[in-house]
């Protein structure tokens, strides 16, 4: 996958959750016949097949008891091959979205010998084929650890400690998402779909509906052992405007209501129609101004809204905020970090960005990341990462959080992970992230209108893809919704347009105002880390943006 | 002595899967996939090995025609008898469910036995290097970077890889991959403020035996060092020297541009030429060949349509286009080949060649740039992509290198910059690193010169950590 990501567009959607979700797995009922598979079901023909459910639809799969005795079976092996340390992350996926099926099942086996760490990824469901991963993990961190002796360099540093954990736990959710019949799913489309009919004046409004639950199980040879059941999902609703060229029609996504850690109940919210009423007449409102080439380049004012800030901020200041980052574990990757060295960022006097931004982090319900415990058995805890435009936290993990130590001992707290610890799949490689990163929005009433009241002449950018530079130091934003605003008053839609940003253009001295609360928006932000690279995502939420000096740039130059 | 076991499935393994599920399908068509795939890795960071990754996946996808109705395919990871069982009977009843008869529709016809040219893609090197110790080289490549006093990241990969390609029609492909790469990337360490400066070097293969460690951590060591204290420059169009690095993040983006269906669409920089039309410059080729020494790939697509060796620009002149078997057929065009993500960029037999010292030496001003990284292409049309400077950006003056610059990101078209030729290297495969801007790992093999054009667009400073 790109770096370059779109964000909260039908398309991101249906690549995150339904292309990957639209699959089917069978097998019987047993540990052994699983599979990871992908197909595209279409509506089925019989009013019969239609009062199904889509857990009719999904094949029986383990159960939790059976990957709980799996991951306890890998451990003891891990123990008897002389690991000091190891854990497994074991599970499956389900999922149903837009009428297609999946299941992804598998593990990851990590192990310590001599503070060297091996990995060791398998999808074989039996006694046997775990053991063997565990032992194959501890003989190889074996080996490392022999090579890094020979070496002579410093002990990698000790993992933050973190207590045995046991229980189980289930996202908060009050209707099933797999209970409810197809025709349920059927309904939810069809209402979002009513919406435009009934407004007419050109106007399609669209519901991509999807949802995943999976089971996942930790366990280390600590004896810890914890087993999660994860619901999430939700519906993509957007509203278009159409035209009779394509390339010109406008689409609003209905921000806020892509995915979430909740159950069906959040398609059947009331107010859902309401708000894809909003999108249309914003849709129909931008529609009215005419689309023309941009070709004015230079530096202008820029008013960012939130889903457009909130991929800014997400893909640079947040990302230079990962403990895989700050402590070069990502060197050889993704990149390294800018807010480095630790111990100089949390001592300066000076704060690193405009003290307009305060930006925090949390993974409780309904957010998409919401667990008890993340894949290192870590009790996650929210927390500041910006007071005012000052770095005072990084995302950690128990791996990355003694890399920050000299952030904890600059508060006087004790050395911990902030529990951001994430597995994509259960066979993956645990990393950082930065679960759900959030900016506040202002305290005085602004919207987006009022922030472009103040413009000269400048731009309002909509929803945007954001691509960071390597250093996370600035980088291109491109929108499928630019208006040009002239004395406070939009003139114009325009197309191929690329705004060229740095640190300093959107979130240091350039900064002039944010939005209220009612401007907020979310973006995905998804990187690929690690080598080989696998991705992950997180969301993150930010008010709208008055910025002064973005470069504007055009990227169809010529020979 | 026994042989060892292989890493993957092996052909005959995979010939007897898929026999036995074409023979449980009852829809008139289908389609068997399968890939397996192992891989070992080994990270290091600050001197010392970070973490060993391995591996597996295996993947069996089945697709089945709905009587001309759509398809349904799945696929599954387990391979024991009940479950494909299973997956037969899911896609039979998914069938049914959704259209009713799958077996009521227009009949695939049977497909004429395909001719394959050999696979030279397996080394049996490298997959005994799976199944064994691969740490010795970790210290050849970290103690040069101790002694000079630098702090190395590295990434040490191999992978195995087999594949099937089987239909109900008639249709039996089958082959198997190896690859290994190596990439050494080195800091200074910081003295005060500023950036440090950063040097990258790397190496990928098919064959374990061929990879020189040793040489890759030196080359690491001379760049990084050279790269120390790089100071601003102005951007702007300049004359460059693009090291096999560079070139070959570059060049890997213009395979697709030669699909024919998309190129007669206007959606690539080709629409606009017809065939013999020259688009580079003349003393440049640009090829495509399953069984090149360095670039081989297995013979056969994912739906077992043969490759062969296919030339795309000859003396910079556009000579072919890849026509999928679809497009080929609604087209009227006899050939099917598809384009290749393994593309060949190299000088014309007769053109003189230089090396990147002596291109270095030849040149008055200009910058010499040992790899790009975070490739984009921004305008589908002209083929303009933009990209950063990574792991060593040079200032070269009066034929030698003057200083090392802070990074650039660049702006331009290799339709355009190759068209500025000034002096062509010969062609060697050449590493990527991390770039998931070009899919998944491992990434098709690229072999590419170095090349010095002129008025390369320098479009701005690109900070980098």
């Amino acid at each position: 996958m790109h770096r370059f990501q779109r964000l909260a567009t039908r398309r991101q959607f249906l690549v995150s959750s339904t292309a990957t979700l639209a699959s089917v797995a069978l097998g019987a009922p047993s540990a052994h016949a699983l599979g990871t598979h992908v197909s595209h079901l279409r509506l089925p023909r019989t009013a019969a097949a239609r009062r199904t459910t889509p857990g009719q639809w999904l094949p029986p799969t383990s159960s939790a008891e059976q990957f709980r005795a799996l991951a306890l079976v890998a451990m003891e092996a891990a123990r008897g091959a002389g690991a000091d340390f190891a854990d497994i992350r074991m599970g499956v996926q389900r999922d149903f979205a837009a009428f297609g099926v999946g299941i992804t099942v598998g593990y990851g086996v990590r192990a310590c010998v001599n503070g060297t760490w091996s990995f060791q990824a398998g999808t074989t469901l039996t006694s046997d084929a775990v053991a063997l991963a565990a032992r194959t993990a501890v003989s190889d961190a074996c080996t490392a650890s022999v090579v890094n002796a020979k070496l002579h360099q410093p002990r990698g540093l000790d993992w933050a400690h973190t207590p045995v954990v046991s229980g189980e736990w289930r996202s908060p959710v009050d209707v099933d998402p797999f209970a409810v019949t197809l025709n349920d799913y059927i309904h939810v489309s069809r209402a979002a779909a009513e919406v435009g009919r009934r407004l007419g004046e050109g106007v399609e409004t669209n519901c991509i509906i999807g949802w995943q639950i999976e089971t996942r199980v930790f366990a280390s040879t600590d004896g810890s052992l914890v087993t999660q059941e994860w619901t999430r999902g939700g519906a993509l609703l957007s509203a278009t405007a159409v035209l009779p060229n394509p390339d010109e029609q406008v689409e609003i996504v209905v921000p806020d209501v892509v995915r979430h850690s909740v159950g069906f109940e959040a398609a059947l919210d009331p107010a859902i129609p309401e708000r894809l009423t909003v999108a249309a007449e914003q849709a129909i409102r931008w529609r009215e101004l005419r689309q023309s080439p941009f070709t004015d380049v230079g530096r202008y004012s820029v008013v960012l809204d939130g889903a457009a800030m909130a991929g800014v901020l997400g893909y640079t200041v947040s990302n230079a905020l990962d403990g895989d980052r700050v402590a070069d574990f990502e060197a050889d990757a993704s990149g390294r970090s800018f807010l480095t060295p630790v111990a100089e960022i949390v001592a300066a006097t000076t704060p690193q960005f405009s003290p307009l931004l305060t930006m925090t982090s949390g993974r409780t319900a309904p957010s998409l990341t919401a667990v008890q415990w993340d894949d290192d058995g870590v009790v996650p805890d929210s927390y500041t990462l910006i007071e005012r435009g000052r770095v005072i936290d990084y995302h950690t993990t128990r791996e990355t959080a003694p890399h920050v130590a000299a952030c904890y001992a600059a508060h006087t707290q004790p050395l911990r992970s902030h529990g951001r610890c994430l597995a994509p799949t259960p066979g993956s490689v645990p990393m950082s992230f930065g679960g759900d990163v959030r900016v506040n929005p202002g305290s005085e009433r602004v919207s987006v209108d009022d922030l472009m009241r103040d413009m000269g002449r400048g731009f309002c950018v909509m929803g945007a893809s954001v691509r960071a530079s390597p250093g996370l130091t600035g980088g291109f934003i491109r929108s499928p919704l630019v208006v040009e605003v002239q004395q406070g008053k939009p003139v114009r839609r325009l197309r191929n347009v690329w705004f060229a940003f740095t640190i300093k253009s959107v979130a240091s001295k350039a900064l002039v105002a944010l939005g209220d609360a009612r401007t907020l928006g979310t973006a995905t932000v998804t990187t690929q880390k690690g080598m080989p690279w696998q991705t992950m995502e997180y969301p993150m939420t930010a008010p709208a943006a008055f910025c002064k000096e973005v470069d504007v740039v055009r990227m169809d130059i010529s020979a | 002595m026994n042989a060892p076991t292989p890493p993957v499935l092996m052909p005959g393994e995979l010939r007897t899967i898929a026999q036995t599920l074409l023979g449980m399908l009852t829809t008139d068509s289908a389609t068997i996939n399968i890939t397996h795939q192992v891989t070992r890795v080994t990270r290091i960071a600050h001197n010392r090995v970070q973490r060993l990754n391995n591996g597996e996946t295996l993947q069996c996808s089945l697709l089945t025609s709905l009587g001309g109705k759509g398809t349904v395919s799945l696929s599954i990871n387990q391979l024991d008898d009940d479950t494909l069982r299973s997956a037969v009977q899911y896609v039979e009843r998914v069938a049914r469910e959704t259209t009713g008869d799958p077996a009521v529709g227009p009949q695939a016809m049977p497909v004429p036995p395909r001719q394959y040219l050999p696979n030279t893609s397996w080394s049996e090197s490298t997959a005994r290097a799976l199944g064994v110790d691969r740490q010795s080289m970790v210290v050849e490549i970290v103690q040069p970077m101790v002694d000079a006093q630098l702090i190395g990241a590295a990434f040490i990969g191999a992978s195995a890889q087999s594949t099937l390609n089987a239909t109900k029609q008639g249709v039996l492909a089958t082959g198997e991959v190896t690859d290994t790469e190596l990439v050494v990337t080195g800091w200074n360490r910081p003295s005060g403020a500023g950036i440090a400066g950063s040097g990258w070097a790397g190496q990928a293969v098919r064959t374990w035996d061929r990879l020189d460690a040793a040489a890759v951590s030196a080359e690491a060591v001379r760049i990084t060092k050279l790269a120390a204290n790089p100071v601003a420059f102005e951007p702007g169009r300049r004359t460059v020297i693009l090291g096999r690095p560079a070139m070959a993040q570059i060049v890997h983006a213009m395979g697709r541009d030669f699909d024919a269906y998309t190129t007669h669409m206007g959606m690539t920089p080709l629409s606009i030429h017809k065939l013999r039309d020259r688009v580079l410059d003349e003393r440049l080729t640009l090829s495509s060949d399953p069984n090149d020494p360095e670039g081989g790939y297995l013979p056969f697509d994912d739906q077992g349509h043969p490759r062969i060796p296919m030339t795309w620009i000859d003396h910079g002149r556009l000579a072919n286009l890849a026509y999928g078997a679809m497009y080929a057929a609604s087209a009227g065009v006899r050939s099917a080949n598809q384009w290749s993500d393994s593309l060949r960029l190299s000088a014309t037999s007769g053109t003189a060649l230089m090396t990147t010292e002596e291109m270095i030496a030849s040149c008055k001003e200009g910058i010499y740039v040992n790899r790009v990284a975070d490739i984009e292409v921004v305008h589908a049309r002209s083929g303009v992509m933009t990209g950063v400077t990574s792991g060593g950006c040079f200032l070269v003056r009066n034929g030698k290198i003057d200083k090392p610059v802070k990074d650039f990101r660049f702006l331009d078209s290799p339709y355009f910059f190759l068209n500025r030729l000034i002096a062509v290297g010969t062609s060697e495969r050449t590493a990527f690193g991390y770039a998931p801007w070009h899919g998944e790992w491992p990434i098709a093999p690229t072999i590419v010169p170095p090349v010095m054009v002129r008025d390369f667009n320098f479009s701005a400073l690109a900070d980098n950590v």
